[in-house]
Protein backbone atom coordinates (compact mmCIF):
# COMPACT_ATOMS: atom_id res chain seq x y z
CA UNK A 1 0.00 0.00 0.00
CA UNK A 2 1.33 3.39 -0.88
CA UNK A 3 1.33 6.11 1.34
CA UNK A 4 -2.05 7.70 0.48
CA UNK A 5 -3.70 4.30 0.77
CA UNK A 6 -2.57 4.60 4.52
CA UNK A 7 -3.65 7.73 5.05
CA UNK A 8 -6.92 6.66 3.58
CA UNK A 9 -6.97 3.61 6.29
CA UNK A 10 -7.72 6.33 8.89
CA UNK A 11 -10.22 7.78 6.27
CA UNK A 12 -14.30 6.86 8.20
CA UNK A 13 -15.38 4.74 5.20
CA UNK A 14 -16.14 1.61 7.22
CA UNK A 15 -19.17 3.80 8.77
CA UNK A 16 -20.55 4.65 5.72
CA UNK A 17 -23.48 2.15 5.77
CA UNK A 18 -25.96 1.47 2.60
CA UNK A 19 -27.42 -1.92 1.84
CA UNK A 20 -27.73 -4.45 -0.46
CA UNK A 21 -31.40 -6.58 -1.51
CA UNK A 22 -31.39 -10.58 -0.83
CA UNK A 23 -33.02 -11.29 -4.19
CA UNK A 24 -35.23 -14.65 -2.50
CA UNK A 25 -36.43 -13.06 1.02
CA UNK A 26 -36.77 -9.36 0.16
CA UNK A 27 -34.51 -8.32 3.21
CA UNK A 28 -32.07 -5.94 3.64
CA UNK A 29 -28.46 -6.08 4.78
CA UNK A 30 -26.32 -2.49 5.83
CA UNK A 31 -22.82 -2.82 4.48
CA UNK A 32 -19.67 -1.71 4.93
CA UNK A 33 -16.93 -0.51 2.28
CA UNK A 34 -13.48 -1.22 2.81
CA UNK A 35 -10.13 -1.20 1.46
CA UNK A 36 -9.40 -4.64 -0.05
CA UNK A 37 -6.34 -6.29 1.24
CA UNK A 38 -3.96 -9.00 0.11
CA UNK A 39 -5.50 -11.57 2.42
CA UNK A 40 -9.05 -10.73 0.80
CA UNK A 41 -6.78 -12.06 -2.71
CA UNK A 42 -6.55 -15.54 -1.67
CA UNK A 43 -10.51 -15.95 -2.65
CA UNK A 44 -10.31 -13.66 -5.30
CA UNK A 45 -9.28 -15.27 -7.78
CA UNK A 46 -10.73 -16.71 -11.51
CA UNK A 47 -11.15 -20.32 -10.44
CA UNK A 48 -13.66 -18.62 -7.93
CA UNK A 49 -15.82 -17.25 -10.67
CA UNK A 50 -14.07 -13.71 -10.47
CA UNK A 51 -13.79 -11.77 -14.04
CA UNK A 52 -10.78 -9.77 -13.43
CA UNK A 53 -7.25 -9.75 -12.00
CA UNK A 54 -7.61 -8.01 -8.47
CA UNK A 55 -4.29 -9.32 -7.45
CA UNK A 56 -3.07 -7.06 -10.04
CA UNK A 57 -5.17 -4.18 -9.59
CA UNK A 58 -4.05 -3.81 -6.03
CA UNK A 59 -0.07 -3.56 -6.78
CA UNK A 60 -1.36 -0.19 -8.52
CA UNK A 61 -0.21 2.69 -6.46
CA UNK A 62 -2.66 5.20 -8.12
CA UNK A 63 -5.44 2.88 -7.80
CA UNK A 64 -7.97 2.53 -4.59
CA UNK A 65 -9.40 -1.25 -4.62
CA UNK A 66 -12.45 -1.08 -2.26
CA UNK A 67 -14.48 -4.19 -0.96
CA UNK A 68 -18.28 -4.59 -0.65
CA UNK A 69 -19.25 -7.12 2.40
CA UNK A 70 -22.28 -7.29 4.67
CA UNK A 71 -22.04 -5.44 8.33
CA UNK A 72 -20.59 -8.26 10.66
CA UNK A 73 -20.14 -10.82 7.60
CA UNK A 74 -16.52 -9.27 6.60
CA UNK A 75 -14.63 -12.21 4.56
CA UNK A 76 -17.97 -12.72 2.06
CA UNK A 77 -16.54 -10.07 -0.50
CA UNK A 78 -20.23 -8.72 -2.24
CA UNK A 79 -18.28 -6.88 -4.86
CA UNK A 80 -14.98 -4.78 -5.62
CA UNK A 81 -14.45 -1.56 -7.36
CA UNK A 82 -11.03 -0.52 -8.05
CA UNK A 83 -11.14 3.80 -8.65
CA UNK A 84 -8.37 6.74 -8.97
CA UNK A 85 -8.75 9.64 -7.35
CA UNK A 86 -8.18 12.68 -10.36
CA UNK A 87 -8.04 15.79 -9.36
CA UNK A 88 -12.05 16.84 -10.32
CA UNK A 89 -13.13 13.71 -10.45
CA UNK A 90 -13.38 10.04 -9.90
CA UNK A 91 -12.64 7.16 -12.46
CA UNK A 92 -13.79 3.93 -11.99
CA UNK A 93 -11.07 1.10 -13.33
CA UNK A 94 -13.01 -2.01 -12.51
CA UNK A 95 -16.22 -2.51 -10.81
CA UNK A 96 -17.09 -6.24 -10.56
CA UNK A 97 -20.29 -8.33 -8.21
CA UNK A 98 -19.58 -11.23 -6.79
CA UNK A 99 -19.78 -14.50 -8.76
CA UNK A 100 -22.73 -15.51 -7.23
CA UNK A 101 -24.16 -12.03 -7.64
CA UNK A 102 -24.40 -12.07 -11.52
CA UNK A 103 -27.34 -13.23 -13.20
CA UNK A 104 -30.35 -14.66 -12.63
CA UNK A 105 -29.51 -16.95 -9.41
CA UNK A 106 -27.89 -13.67 -8.24
CA UNK A 107 -27.80 -13.28 -4.19
CA UNK A 108 -28.11 -9.86 -3.45
CA UNK A 109 -29.18 -7.19 -5.70
CA UNK A 110 -28.05 -3.55 -6.01
CA UNK A 111 -24.12 -4.27 -5.80
CA UNK A 112 -23.05 -2.40 -8.49
CA UNK A 113 -25.00 0.69 -7.97
CA UNK A 114 -23.87 0.19 -4.11
CA UNK A 115 -20.29 0.78 -5.03
CA UNK A 116 -20.79 3.66 -7.70
CA UNK A 117 -22.84 5.66 -5.23
CA UNK A 118 -20.20 5.25 -3.09
CA UNK A 119 -17.60 6.11 -5.47
CA UNK A 120 -19.39 9.80 -5.82
CA UNK A 121 -19.16 10.04 -2.16
CA UNK A 122 -15.59 9.52 -2.17
CA UNK A 123 -15.80 12.35 -5.25
CA UNK A 124 -17.31 14.18 -2.81
CA UNK A 125 -14.78 14.21 -0.01
CA UNK A 126 -11.96 14.37 -2.27
CA UNK A 127 -12.94 17.70 -4.35
CA UNK A 128 -14.29 16.29 -7.17
CA UNK A 129 -17.90 17.75 -6.35
CA UNK A 130 -19.83 14.23 -6.90
CA UNK A 131 -18.16 13.35 -10.31
CA UNK A 132 -17.75 10.21 -11.11
CA UNK A 133 -16.43 8.73 -14.57
CA UNK A 134 -16.01 5.29 -16.54
CA UNK A 135 -16.38 3.73 -19.73
CA UNK A 136 -19.25 1.84 -20.28
CA UNK A 137 -19.78 -1.12 -22.96
CA UNK A 138 -21.99 0.69 -25.92
CA UNK A 139 -25.17 -1.81 -25.39
CA UNK A 140 -24.89 -0.39 -21.21
CA UNK A 141 -24.52 3.45 -22.17
CA UNK A 142 -28.42 3.27 -22.14
CA UNK A 143 -29.23 2.18 -19.08
CA UNK A 144 -26.11 3.55 -16.77
CA UNK A 145 -28.03 6.81 -18.36
CA UNK A 146 -31.55 5.72 -16.81
CA UNK A 147 -30.32 3.85 -13.64
CA UNK A 148 -27.34 6.23 -12.23
CA UNK A 149 -28.11 9.46 -13.95
CA UNK A 150 -24.93 9.22 -15.97
CA UNK A 151 -24.11 11.53 -18.74
CA UNK A 152 -22.47 10.18 -21.86
CA UNK A 153 -19.43 12.33 -22.66
CA UNK A 154 -18.80 10.57 -26.18
CA UNK A 155 -17.67 7.27 -27.55
CA UNK A 156 -17.40 5.10 -24.15
CA UNK A 157 -17.14 7.14 -21.46
CA UNK A 158 -19.57 8.07 -19.26
CA UNK A 159 -19.81 10.96 -16.26
CA UNK A 160 -22.01 11.23 -12.99
CA UNK A 161 -22.46 14.60 -12.46
CA UNK A 162 -22.86 16.65 -8.85
CA UNK A 163 -26.63 16.68 -9.23
CA UNK A 164 -26.94 12.14 -9.80
CA UNK A 165 -24.34 12.08 -7.57
CA UNK A 166 -26.16 13.45 -4.87
CA UNK A 167 -29.21 11.02 -5.81
CA UNK A 168 -27.33 8.15 -5.71
CA UNK A 169 -25.97 8.85 -2.50
CA UNK A 170 -29.04 10.24 -0.99
CA UNK A 171 -30.50 6.40 -2.52
CA UNK A 172 -27.91 4.06 -1.12
CA UNK A 173 -26.70 5.90 1.89
CA UNK A 174 -28.15 6.87 5.54
CA UNK A 175 -27.41 10.76 6.53
CA UNK B 1 -34.03 3.05 0.78
CA UNK B 2 -34.29 2.19 -3.11
CA UNK B 3 -31.96 -0.21 -4.68
CA UNK B 4 -31.04 0.44 -8.24
CA UNK B 5 -31.67 -2.80 -10.01
CA UNK B 6 -29.97 -4.41 -12.51
CA UNK B 7 -31.12 -6.52 -15.68
CA UNK B 8 -30.93 -9.96 -15.10
CA UNK B 9 -29.50 -11.30 -18.44
CA UNK B 10 -26.90 -7.97 -18.07
CA UNK B 11 -22.99 -8.18 -16.15
CA UNK B 12 -23.22 -4.70 -15.04
CA UNK B 13 -19.37 -5.19 -14.80
CA UNK B 14 -17.50 -2.13 -15.60
CA UNK B 15 -14.15 -2.58 -17.13
CA UNK B 16 -12.71 0.99 -18.39
CA UNK B 17 -9.70 0.66 -20.60
CA UNK B 18 -6.64 3.34 -19.34
CA UNK B 19 -7.90 6.64 -21.10
CA UNK B 20 -5.79 8.21 -23.52
CA UNK B 21 -4.70 11.96 -23.03
CA UNK B 22 -6.87 12.93 -25.50
CA UNK B 23 -9.77 11.40 -23.82
CA UNK B 24 -8.50 12.69 -20.58
CA UNK B 25 -8.90 16.66 -22.22
CA UNK B 26 -12.22 15.78 -23.59
CA UNK B 27 -13.06 14.24 -19.99
CA UNK B 28 -12.18 17.48 -18.43
CA UNK B 29 -13.39 19.59 -20.57
CA UNK B 30 -16.67 18.22 -20.18
CA UNK B 31 -16.37 17.75 -16.30
CA UNK B 32 -15.32 21.84 -16.40
CA UNK B 33 -18.56 22.73 -18.56
CA UNK B 34 -21.04 20.54 -16.76
CA UNK B 35 -19.59 22.54 -13.89
CA UNK B 36 -20.22 25.78 -14.91
CA UNK B 37 -23.55 24.91 -15.80
CA UNK B 38 -24.57 23.41 -12.48
CA UNK B 39 -23.01 26.50 -10.98
CA UNK B 40 -25.40 29.09 -13.04
CA UNK B 41 -28.12 27.20 -12.59
CA UNK B 42 -27.38 27.28 -8.52
CA UNK B 43 -26.88 31.05 -8.90
CA UNK B 44 -30.26 31.36 -10.92
CA UNK B 45 -31.97 29.74 -8.16
CA UNK B 46 -30.33 31.21 -5.70
CA UNK B 47 -31.30 34.82 -6.89
CA UNK B 48 -34.68 33.20 -8.09
CA UNK B 49 -35.24 32.49 -4.23
CA UNK B 50 -33.96 35.75 -2.76
CA UNK B 51 -36.36 37.73 -5.57
CA UNK B 52 -39.49 35.77 -4.04
CA UNK B 53 -38.62 36.60 -1.09
CA UNK B 54 -37.75 40.19 -1.52
CA UNK B 55 -41.11 40.11 -3.04
CA UNK B 56 -43.16 38.90 0.21
CA UNK B 57 -41.05 41.26 2.10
Amino acid sequence: MNKSKEHLQNFEVDKLTNSIENIVTGDSFPTDVTFLTNKDLKTITKKNGWSFNWKAELTQNERDVYKLTIVNNPTIIQGLVSLTIKPDYVFLNLLESAPFNIGQNKVYAGVPGNLVAFACKLSFGRGGDGFVSFQAKTKLIDHYVKTLGAMHAGGHLMVIDTLAAQKLIDKYFKS
Amino acid sequence: MGLIREPEDINLNIQSKPLTPEEEERLSQFIKQRKQEIEKKKHFAQQKLYGSRAAQR
